[in-house]
């Protein structure tokens, strides 16, 4: 099975990442290749900037939706799509707990509660996460979808994110918002013992040597917080490869070069894949020495560089990857 | 060279703002080691370092005050100058900050105990927004009147509010300004405004729970005297960081999207009005490639003279996206608020070259490296 049947054959992905390093283009090449396996996917994605309200949505765009819903919607074949939202979790939450939309509403709406919510940013946090969990109760858990992928912002805050139930936990240790945290804990969380692991993190990354780094902090970062790094994929990796002896010839002509006062071109492109390189194998051993028996071997999945839009990139990916 | 210094040598405080993982705290940091070595006794404030840079500093993540670092032996490496100051490196400590901020202010044992106990208290700064910037500035205000520091470089957190603390009282939304507190404090005065608040605690608790609510309303009707006092200093430093004691800059990477962010912040500034004094350009890979020669005549294997070939081909085109970024910014905000910083891969080979490692396996930035790259902060401009 390649690398990436086993992450589809997941139930729950969170794509997680610096930004820029095309984690909503990897989201839209897993769900699609999982979507041409037969498997019922759905995509979700978090509001952009600090709005909610705000609209723009370059996951719904990979997939031509012109108007990014925050209810289900189908999108293609096999794939349904959704906008996750904080009013909405909020409000969900609320119906949940006085058991009245109505005067669900109403409390939403009034003054002391809003002016809590903007006072508190890990209200809206919370908003969200209520919100998918709610995603993943009506669809996985209900068995009319097989895969959930969220595709998650830009590592901070992500971190804070995950981080949610922690911090609120240690505020709220009991009442409702507690057992929906627990509960979004119990889907998220590495499995103890040896059982298959059924959700987890996916860490996109460049080849390069900073987003290896920061992918390297989230990763321990992740694991801390008991959620399980399922893979790194490093994302526009370059066709050509290098052989030691390689780079050993020209590391000295570089070496050389410098001792007379020169600067190559090309040679600072050059450091920065060297510096990738060892950046790279440090993941992989910190990722070996993190996995728990060290079953199994950590290794990164690599997507080659593609041309063109992201659309086309994401095309790009799925011929690649059918004909492996 | 110099005039970057000229600029900011007089400074009390210097604020970097930028998005997050530009490079920011980096960069505040090269800063301050310059002022430092220039004569200036310096605290380095910084909210959220990355592990390698508190460890090239060789500072701690949970110090209760600042802690100093030791350059000389760094600058000597460099080979160029003594240190005439000193520095000095906190990363703002919260909970510290606000619990002096309680003691100061309540001047009660009994009750500043129950606010330190209370739970709210104790997650202040994953419950209540801003109260990063509102606790530098409490440190600000502190290290300012004690004389310690002739200059303090201050980084932001990575939002688009990051500068929200600075606008006009009354017009903050945040928390601590406003009178959020009267939602949940028990009612004073009417009938019907007790009426209200039972209602709000009632719902208050079915959906928060019984204790949480309860430690809310006792967190808010605790913590109001708290910020009666703190909003005088707070007046203090948004004077201070409105004249020309402050200097504001913008760090942001040669990329289209973050120069975007970076032109944000400097119109943001604009309109609160203050010294706005530049874009610090990080990771430059022009500058960090200037001079550069092809490689010619070389003993390498075809083959691996095409492979390098191709990576000077995505170097220069990527010179020349830069180049053409650079020349718009320059356009908008005149050329003598644009000042470039050097990548640090290639310090990084340096120091590794240097050391005689023979591979990058160091992931420390290295205090040397964060020297040469203070050096380098320069009104260096686009040829």
């Amino acid at each position: 099975m390649s690398e990436i049947e086993n992450l589809i054959n997941k139930h729950v992905l969170l794509i997680t990442g610096k930004g820029g390093v095309g984690r909503t283009t990897v989201t839209a090449f897993l769900a699609r290749a999982a979507a041409r396996k037969g498997k019922r996917v759905v995509v979700a994605e978090l509001p952009q900037g600090d709005d909610t309200d705000e609209a723009s949505s370059p996951l719904g765009g990979l997939f031509n939706v012109a108007n990014p819903s925050t209810r289900l919607e189908p999108v293609s074949e096999n794939i349904r799509f959704c906008l996750l939202s904080s009013k909405e979790g909020q409000l969900g939450f609320l119906t949940n707990v006085m058991r009245s939309q109505r005067l669900a509403k109403a409390a939403f709406e009034s003054e002391p509660i809003q002016k809590l919510l903007e006072i508190a940013p890990t209200f809206r946090e919370l908003g969200i996460f209520y919100h998918f969990l709610d995603l993943y109760r009506n669809t996985v858990k209900e068995g009319n979808a097989d895969l959930l992928i969220l595709d998650l912002p830009a590592t901070g805050h992500a971190i804070g994110l995950t981080q949610l139930p922690h911090s609120v936990l240690r505020l709220i240790p009991t009442g409702k918002i507690a057992e929906t945290l627990k509960e979004g804990q119990s889907i998220l969380y590495r499995n103890s013992g040896s059982l298959e692991q059924h959700s987890g993190a996916v860490i996109v990354s460049l080849p390069e040597a900073l987003p290896l780094r920061e992918s390297l902090d989230l990763a321990s970062e992740l694991e801390k917080q008991k959620i399980a790094v399922l893979k790194l994929i490093i994302n526009r990796y370059p066709n050509q490869t290098w052989s030691a002896e390689e780079l050993t010839a020209v590391d000295s002509v570089i070496a050389e070069a410098r001792d007379q006062g020169k600067k190559m071109r090309g040679s600072h492109e050059y450091q920065r894949m060297r510096q990738s390189i060892g950046v790279l194998n440090s993941f992989i051993t910190t990722m070996n020495a993190a996995s728990p028996g060290g079953a199994t071997e950590f290794a990164p999945i690599f997507l080659h560089e593609q041309e063109g839009n992201s659309r086309q990139v994401v095309e790009g990916l799925l011929a690649q990857e059918g004909q492996s | 060279m110099s005039s970057l210094f000229e600029t900011v040598l007089d400074r009390k405080v210097i604020v970097l703002c930028g998005a997050g993982g530009v490079g920011k705290t980096t960069t505040a940091a090269a800063l301050a080691t310059q002022l430092a070595i220039r004569g200036k006794r310096v605290l380095a404030l910084t909210i959220d370092p990355s592990k390698r840079l508190a460890q090239a500093l060789g500072v701690s993540m949970n110090s209760t005050t600042p802690e100093s670092v030791s350059l000389g032996d760094a600058v000597a490496a460099t080979g160029t100058s003594r240190v005439a100051g000193s520095l000095d490196v906190w990363v703002l400590n919260v909970a510290e900050l606000a619990s002096g901020l309680v003691e100061q202010a309540l001047q009660d044992p009994e009750k500043s105990k129950r606010l330190r106990e209370n739970s709210i208290f104790k997650e202040l700064t994953q419950i209540i927004s801003g109260m990063h910037e509102y606790m530098a500035v409490k440190a600000l205000h502190r290290f300012l009147n004690e004389g310690r520091y002739d200059c303090i470089v201050l980084d932001t957190p990575p939002s688009r509010h990051a500068l929200d603390f600075l606008e006009a009282p009354g017009r903050t939304r945040k928390f601590i300004e406003g009178k959020f507190g009267q939602y949940f404090v028990p009612a004073e005065g009417g009938m019907l405004r007790r009426a209200a608040s039972t209602v709000v605690h009632q719902i208050m608790s079915a959906v928060l729970g019984k204790k949480f609510a309860e430690d809310l309303v006792e967190f808010f009707s605790l913590f109001r005297g708290v910020f009666s006092l703190f909003s005088v200093e707070l007046e203090q430093m948004r004077k201070l960081l409105n004249s020309q004691d402050a200097a504001f800059f913008v760090v942001t990477a040669p990329t289209h999207e973050s120069i975007e962010e970076a032109l944000f912040f400097e119109k943001r500034s604009r309109a609160l009005g203050v010294y706005f004094e530049g874009f610090f350009i990080n990771r430059s890979i022009a500058r960090a490639t200037e001079g550069a020669v092809d490689l010619v005549n070389s003993t390498l294997d075809l083959g691996v003279q095409e492979k390098f070939s191709k990576l000077a081909r995505i170097e220069s085109a990527q010179v020349l996206r830069e180049h053409e970024l650079l020349v718009r910014l320059v356009s908008q905000v005149g050329e003598a608020k644009v000042f470039r910083i050097a990548d640090m891969i290639e310090l990084h080979a340096q120091e590794v070259n240097e050391s005689g490692h023979n591979g990058p396996s160091s992931q420390s930035v290295g205090l040397k490296s964060l020297i040469l790259l203070g050096q380098g902060l320069s009104r260096d401009l686009i040829h």
